[in-house]
């Protein structure tokens, strides 16, 4: 049952209206899609993952690189022909950890969702202390799985 | 040479305004950074503030403090404010963007290595280095470096030569080293006014910025200051290869469409032509003219003249008002955060898309001066605005948008952001009588101005209006209500729920 909202100062409401809150129950309808070991990555070189990813694709994928915060790296290929996730863990250097996740898709409408979602996740600190703790490709598909 | 950081900027400012002995910790966490990156932000500051006979004095089990006198208070934070690079003439930088002018303005004739190793008392294998650098810096621009027997020189088409020029223009604004005392005599600072006098005739300066305040007033439009300072530069570099013999030569068809285009931009930009003439005794042809009204178009000029400006209607295949709207939607998607109902954003934008998509078009480039400090402030912000605009350039065909822009673009969304945080929408329960609840309601106006304050009722009628555009509920006694939060507060309003509220 509800409980009577009764709040003591605008830091609480500020707090409860802020994203942090909203980001509890993640919503990563996308994302879950990462729940393929061939798509997940960890500690691997950059170099490798594309070349994974561009077997597929007739043409070379163009990369828009965004970092998004200290934790977070998005690559974007909107030149690609098929729709594609990619994640790399990166937490075996002294440097500190980060995710890497990278977008092959040519709908930029599925391709804002998809950002979306990695917004929300970048919010959802739990769920990224918990990725970038993770150090077997399993740990992270069951993570992609949970919902 | 000392150049401050944000944080570090910050912490000095933490240190002025604490009067008591602080511990390290109590600094870095206000800073969020870890004790050992403090430790070293205040090792540099105290090198710095050995010269001004400042101290920081440490004392065991208490922490730090700086011992500074009122007057050096101001000093001090008149001179971190203004902290910028300071330039080193003898540095390599500053001996390669020398070079490099001097090949970009002199671009007819030939240097040779040991001509500049012997300007600079260098040795020949530091010119080569230089020119190394340079010539990948000029790859940017389409530009080439050619050596011959003859020496060596720069070869690109003259847009591009003059793209060049004006990004070294742009360095030289950076100068904070002596001031030139012109503020009274521009409307420019007196840093961009020095550094664009090291290339251009002071004269020249003062005079073109006149004849574009005098088109100002004409236009009825105020240029935006980063506007202005490109568009004066790409005048008075204009100005500077007409007068060394560099045309621009028939760009393309739409030169003639200007020219028989009838709008106010257009004899504005052929205005400032004849005056160039009469000062300078330059011919400027119909390109060149062209080229100042693609300026003058990407800076806004004509914004509010006709509401359709020959650009809009003309040239422009993409629709800004498309453009605008699918921009604040995708933001608003990606931060859960409905932006798409402010209409000071919404126009704002559009103001500014507008000629952004004439720079754009032109492939115009403009500086934003206040990049660096929006990666640091606005880091999020500026994450979600660059891949929402590589998003809506994929989605419209546009040209790459480049950072500078939209660091432009971040200061809109977060100032909607924080109006949107800021601005409640209230309504004020209490039991008092009339005359005490209109006493509340002008003390909660006058403490919370930036609150809407709807109506005031009573407990009994809360359950028969709407809630629904309500954001939370000033109420002078407990309710039972579970759609909205609520604040309870004494009838009176006291300084106690005043802070309360505030905090």
């Amino acid at each position: 049952m509800k409980k009577t909202l009764k709040i003591k100062n605008i830091k609480n409401i500020l707090i409860e209206d802020s994203f942090e809150n909203t980001k509890q129950d993640l919503q990563l309808e996308n994302l879950e899609k990462l729940n393929s070991a061939a798509d997940i990555y960890m500690n691997a070189e950059d170099v490798v993952i594309i070349n994974d990813l561009e077997k597929n694709n007739a043409q070379k994928l163009v990369f828009y690189e965004v970092d998004f915060g200290k934790k977070i790296q998005i690559f974007l290929a909107g030149n690609s022909n098929s729709k594609r996730l990619a994640i790399q863990i990166l937490n075996n250097t002294e440097d500190s950890s980060r995710i890497k996740i990278f977008i092959l898709n040519s709908d930029y409408e599925h391709a804002k969702n998809i950002v979306m979602e990695i917004y929300h996740l970048y919010e959802a600190k739990n769920a990224m202390n918990y990725l970038l703790e993770c150090t077997r490709a399993i740990d992270v598909q069951r993570f992609f799985m949970k919902k | 040479m000392f150049i401050f950081n944000l944080r570090q900027k910050e912490l000095i400012r933490l240190l002025i305004a604490e009067k008591d002995f602080k511990p390290i910790k109590y600094y870095s966490g206000i800073l969020k950074v870890s004790d050992k990156t403090l430790s070293k932000d205040i090792n540099f500051i105290e090198n710095y503030l050995k010269n001004k006979n400042i101290e920081i004095t440490r004392k065991t089990g208490s922490g730090i403090q700086i011992k500074i006198a009122t007057h050096q208070k101001i000093d001090l934070l008149n001179d971190i404010n203004a902290n910028l690079e300071a330039v080193d003439p003898l540095s390599i930088k500053n001996r390669r963007i020398e070079t490099l002018k001097l090949l970009l303005t002199q671009s007819n004739q030939n240097t040779s290595i040991q001509k500049l190793a012997d300007a600079y008392y260098v040795s020949k294998a530091s010119i080569a280095n230089d020119l190394k650098f340079i010539e990948d810096w000029l790859q940017s621009y389409d530009i080439t470096l050619d050596r011959s027997v003859e020496g060596t020189k720069i070869n690109g088409s003259e847009v591009n030569i003059r793209k060049a020029i004006a990004s070294i223009t742009n360095e030289l604004l950076n100068d904070t080293s002596d001031s030139l005392d012109v503020e009274c005599l521009s409307r420019l600072d007196s840093q961009t006014i020095k550094g664009l006098s090291k290339i251009f005739d002071l004269d020249l300066v003062l005079y073109i910025e006149k004849i574009l305040i005098d088109l100002e007033k004409t236009l009825e439009y105020t240029i935006g200051d980063p506007y202005f300072i490109n568009l004066l530069t790409h005048i008075l570099i204009c100005i500077k290869r007409v007068s060394e013999g560099n045309q621009i030569q028939g760009q393309n068809n739409s030169s003639f469409m200007f020219l028989s285009a009838d709008d106010a931009i257009s004899e504005s930009a052929a205005k400032l032509a004849l005056k160039i003439y009469g000062k300078c005794k330059i011919k400027i042809n119909d390109s060149e003219i062209y080229y100042i009204y693609q300026y003058l178009v990407s800076c806004g000029v004509g914004q509010r003249l006709l509401g359709s400006s020959l650009v809009i209607k003309k040239d422009l295949e993409v629709n800004y008002i498309d453009i605008t709207a699918s921009l604040v939607k995708m933001i608003s998607d990606i931060l859960t955060f409905d932006l798409t109902k402010d209409p000071l954003l919404h126009d704002g934008l559009i103001l500014h898309i507008r000629p952004m998509l004439n720079r754009l078009k032109y492939n115009i480039q403009i500086k934003n001066p206040l990049l660096k400090e929006i990666e640091e402030r606005f880091t999020e912000m500026l994450s979600i605005c660059q891949i929402v605009v590589h998003l809506i350039t994929l989605k419209y065909n546009l040209n790459t948008i480049s950072i500078d822009e939209i660091g432009y673009l971040v200061t809109y969304f977060q100032a909607a952001i924080e109006r949107e945080i800021s601005y409640k929408k209230v309504i004020v329960v209490c039991h008092s009588g009339y005359g005490t609840s209109q006493l509340l309601t002008t003390r909660l106006r006058r403490a919370f101005p930036q609150w809407q304050i709807g109506d005031v009722i009573s407990e009994h009628k809360l359950n028969t209006i709407n809630l629904d555009d309500i954001d939370f509920i000033i109420s002078t006694v407990h309710l039972a209500i579970k759609e909205k939060p609520y604040m309870l507060v004494s009838a009176l309003l006291n300084e106690k729920d005043i802070k309360n509220k505030k905090y």
